[in-house]
């Protein structure tokens, strides 16, 4: 895989930096123009389940983002990693209690050629693949 | 890109111009004038998405606590969308069962 990698805060002000930051690698990873925007609320709504976990966890470790392109097409993989918590983090947004996990899930799924959901714990990793052609 | 929110009455219809983006970050700012429109008896409500940009399941679920909250009280929640990347999430989640999704706010308030 021929790929970034992204860190961000579990905070909601970042979410959209982030899909925006993407999306341009999906562009020029050869994505097609309509299949950009599928790509870009994908990676919303695995950094919106990110955000939402980290906030009911308790926890302030960032979230990373591993994105680029593989022979199954273009890959992003979201993951949290597990940290003990600091009072007053970010993780305590009031956005994350909005969110619903299954509506996310279904999106991603509904917008993307393969995904793979592994939560363990506290922790997640979320990977899906948009093919390019 | 910023969300604004702007509303106003038409007959006995209260229009919620939405326009930017609605995700994990801004979407409770949507869910608070929501609440305060309904707070302050507008039950008829009609969200104008046409200027919207980018919406995720934040979104969806806010508008869909505003859908309960309006038939609380007997009243409704209509939405005015021709945008085919918006609607396509609609799609997705099953929600166009849920809400009348007209073209046009003419259509809306017919």
């Amino acid at each position: 895989m021929s790929s970034a990698e992204l860190r961000i805060p579990p905070d909601p002000a970042f979410v959209s930096l982030a899909r925006l930051v993407v999306a341009q690698a999906a562009r020029q990873a050869g994505v097609a123009s309509d299949r950009v925007q599928d790509v870009k609320i994908a990676v919303d709504e695995a950094l919106a389940t990110a955000v939402r976990a980290q906030a009911a966890n308790n926890l302030s470790a960032p979230i990373d983002l591993e994105f680029g392109s593989t022979a199954q097409g273009f890959e992003v993989i979201v993951q949290t990693l597990e940290e003990p918590s600091t009072a007053g983090g970010p993780g305590q947004q009031p956005g994350a209690e909005l969110l619903d996990p299954k509506l996310s899930f279904t999106i991603i799924e509904g917008l993307t050629d393969e995904v793979t959901y592994e939560p363990d714990g506290t922790t997640l990793r979320l990977r899906f693949v948009v093919k390019i052609h | 890109m910023e969300l604004t929110l702007e509303h106003r009455t038409e007959g006995e219809t209260t229009v919620l111009d939405v326009a930017g983006e609605v995700d994990v970050y801004t979407a409770p700012k949507l869910r608070e004038k929501l609440v305060e429109l309904v707070s302050d008896g507008h039950y008829n409500i009609v969200v104008d998405m046409t200027k919207v940009e980018f919406l995720d399941s934040t979104g969806l679920g806010v508008l869909v606590g505003g859908l309960k909250r309006v038939r609380s009280h007997n009243g409704s929640l209509e939405l005015v969308c021709n945008q085919e990347r918006i609607l396509k999430i609609f799609r997705i989640t099953g929600l166009t069962k849920v809400f009348p999704i007209h073209d046009t706010l003419e259509e809306a308030l017919s």
